[in-house]
């Protein structure tokens, strides 16, 4: 039976070469699109390189101070990591580092690199793949040794060479040691990429005491993501205390600080949640934030996601909808020939429903090929920069979900208006 | 094997109203090959329809082999038409895309059998009708009678025990119309098949056993 649809599919497929050129063109480019988009957001949510941990990771982002009707908001000081994150006892590792960009020369060539300040347990907590030598530890942070690691790109554009342990790379004027060189890492980790990766004693403001705010963020990596909330909680205790003595404090301060998986500062991005949670008077009491567990916001981030995904089928399922009604009238006479020897409207359904997900997953074999042309495309031109999109597992399998989708979308509703055709009627029209 | 009894259809539209049969009664034996005949719009195709549970009466029973005909649902409807009624059209209706094979097996696709066993049963009905060197071609590349010929063997593939023929030599020649006429004498010889054959051609008409005439949706005869 399956057979003799698919068979009937083709047969329908190849009639109006027109209208199928339509549908396939409407098909294979929406899941085209999809497909593309599902996997830029896969390399957002799951990328590769060195944040691979990232479910047990958690992520500080700003700290908001507000005193009365004056709010900042910014990241935070070294000191204030040091004194609150690196002390908490439920991680099983907590890392501060900051970021910056600065600009050298060497032979007249002017170098833009970014740059992080990281401590030891930086590299303990990503998982960065070394080409050469090795990272530095809490000897070189404690005495500020003039040490880098640097990322592949910057060794073959700086030095011509990836072997480049042991050279020496100007940063801000003075020349640090090479001890290590890692692959490029993908922007799309943004709390590890960067080109070049010095101890954490050269963030600015290092050893300066007392204000919360400065360049600083930290990353606290869970013995499992059980622990999370017990992190969070901890944090939150941390925070009482930082408030209790927060330079400036008053009784109506308040203090909040981010502290996210990426999947849930990914989805507070997508969902513009800003840092303002004072709109409620009564929260301008004395009192500490953390932000919650953000599987709200992680689910509202996908539902919308979900949807604009669906709302983008949609459009051109209609346009098949269009089609396939059109043509109800031009396969009358089957209709009216299958009725009269025995389909029932189940069975005219069935069959009109698999032609339409036949007809769809020609559409995705095309897409997917438009797919991967793109995606070299865009590897090749450097447009995100160090990722590679790739079609891995879960972006072929959301894709067939998608075909199939579609392919129902498309097709259950003029298969039901052809399955009501009276067989009288069809087999006349058919003449 | 079929009884009519006091069938009435009326085929309303906003404006109209027409009574497109009026107080039918017949009765059919098993095995009887019986011709319909009347001018247009007689209710000649209606009654055939009505016969085939293509379309139902407004009022009236229909009982085929003991079996009361109401209230029966699509599925029903569907299996019934599937084991016990085979169709020619005037215009074959056969479908263009599929080869003469494939047209064949479309009753059997509708019940449990297997791709050898369809492929198997329509060879053989293509046989009967002398068309097996044909069971590749498409319905394009076929003359009118060969196309009837190809109808009447997807007709008969799933051994029905009615064949209901709607002017099958109606498109044909005399000579093709013959032929047609031959191969449906031979189904009631030798298989016992009931037939209800519409025609406009009281030639033919003649070689059945029984002429029922309708005039404006009555039974005159």
């Amino acid at each position: 039976m399956l057979q003799n649809y698919l068979k009937m599919a083709w047969k329908v497929l190849l009639r109006r070469k027109l209208f199928t050129f339509i549908s396939l063109f409407g098909i294979s480019f929406t899941i085209f699109i999809l497909m593309v988009a599902i996997s830029y957001l896969d390399s957002m949510i799951s990328p590769k390189g060195p944040e691979g941990k990232q479910n047990r990771i958690l992520h500080t982002g700003n700290i908001i101070v507000r005193n009365g009707q004056s709010m900042r908001s910014s990241s935070s000081s070294y000191y204030f990591m040091n004194k609150y994150a690196l002390t908490l006892k439920t991680p099983e590792l907590v890392s501060v580092f900051s970021e910056g960009r600065y600009y050298t020369y060497k032979n007249n060539k002017k170098f833009f690199f970014n740059y992080r300040c990281a401590d030891q347990n930086f590299w303990r907590i990503f998982d960065f793949d070394f080409i050469n030598g090795k990272p530095y530890g809490q000897r070189e942070c404690d005495n500020s040794d003039r040490v880098a690691v640097i990322s592949k790109s910057t060794a073959e554009n700086y030095f011509g060479t990836t072997n480049a342990v042991g050279m020496e790379i100007d940063f801000r004027g003075k020349m640090f040691k090479v001890i290590g060189v890692v692959s490029d890492v993908p922007e799309a980790n943004d709390h590890t990429y960067s080109d070049l990766w010095i101890p954490i004693s050269f963030t600015e403001n290092y050893s300066k005491t007392e204000s919360y705010f400065g360049g600083c963020n930290a990353a606290m990596l869970a013995y499992s993501a059980d622990d999370l909330m017990k992190i969070k909680q901890e944090f939150h205790k941390q925070l009482k205390t930082a408030l209790a003595s927060m330079p400036g404090g008053t009784d109506k301060s308040t203090l909040k600080c981010v502290l996210k998986t990426r999947l849930e500062l990914l989805a507070k991005d997508l969902l513009s949640e800003y840092d303002d949670f004072n709109a409620d008077p009564e929260s301008t009491k004395n009192d500490v934030f953390v932000e919650p567990g953000g599987v709200s916001s992680t689910v509202k981030a996908m539902s919308i996601i979900s949807g604009i995904m669906f709302l983008f089928m949609l459009l051109p399922a209609l346009n098949l909808i269009n089609i396939n009604l059109s043509r109800i009238m031009e396969r009358s006479s089957e209709i009216g020939v299958r009725k009269a020897f025995g389909a029932s409207r189940n069975a005219l359904v069935k069959q009109f429903i698999v032609e339409n997900l036949a007809l769809t997953f020609i559409g995705g074999a095309i897409s997917l090929i438009l797919t991967l042309i793109a995606f070299s495309i865009i590897n090749k031109s450097g447009l995100i920069v160090n990722t590679e999109l790739t079609l891995n597992f879960n972006v072929f399998i959301i894709s067939i979900m998608v075909c199939v989708i579609f392919g129902f979308i498309a097709g259950v509703f003029p298969a039901y208006k052809m399955s009501k055709l009276n067989p009288v009627e069809s087999l006349r029209g058919g003449e | 094997m079929i009884q009519l009894h006091e069938i009435n259809k009326v085929y309303r539209t906003k404006t109209i109203e027409t009574l497109a049969l009026q107080n039918i009664n017949l009765s059919v034996k098993k095995g009887e090959f019986i011709s319909v005949m009347g001018p247009s719009g007689s209710g000649k195709s209606t009654l055939l329809n009505i016969l085939g549970l293509l379309d139902v009466p407004n009022a009236g029973k229909v009982t085929i082999d003991n079996t009361l005909i109401a209230n029966k649902n699509d599925k029903e409807l569907a299996k019934f038409r599937n084991q016990k009624i085979g169709f020619v059209f005037q215009s074959y209706h056969l479908i263009n895309d599929l080869s003469v094979l494939d047209n064949v097996e479309i009753p059997l696709l509708y019940r449990n059998a297997t791709s050898r066993e369809r492929k198997k049963l329509a060879s053989e009905a293509l046989d009967k009708v002398g068309l097996s060197m044909r069971k590749d071609h498409f319905p394009t590349q076929l003359s009118g009678g060969q196309s009837q010929r190809v109808a009447i063997a997807r007709a008969i593939v799933g051994t029905p025990e009615i064949i209901l023929a709607d002017e099958p030599t109606g498109n044909l020649d005399s000579t093709m119309g013959a032929e047609i006429m031959d191969i449906l004498l031979n189904l009631q010889k030798h298989e016992n098949t009931t037939i209800v054959m519409v025609t406009h051609d009281e030639k033919q008409a003649e070689k059945s056993e029984r002429i029922i005439r309708l005039f404006d949706g009555r039974q005159v005869n």
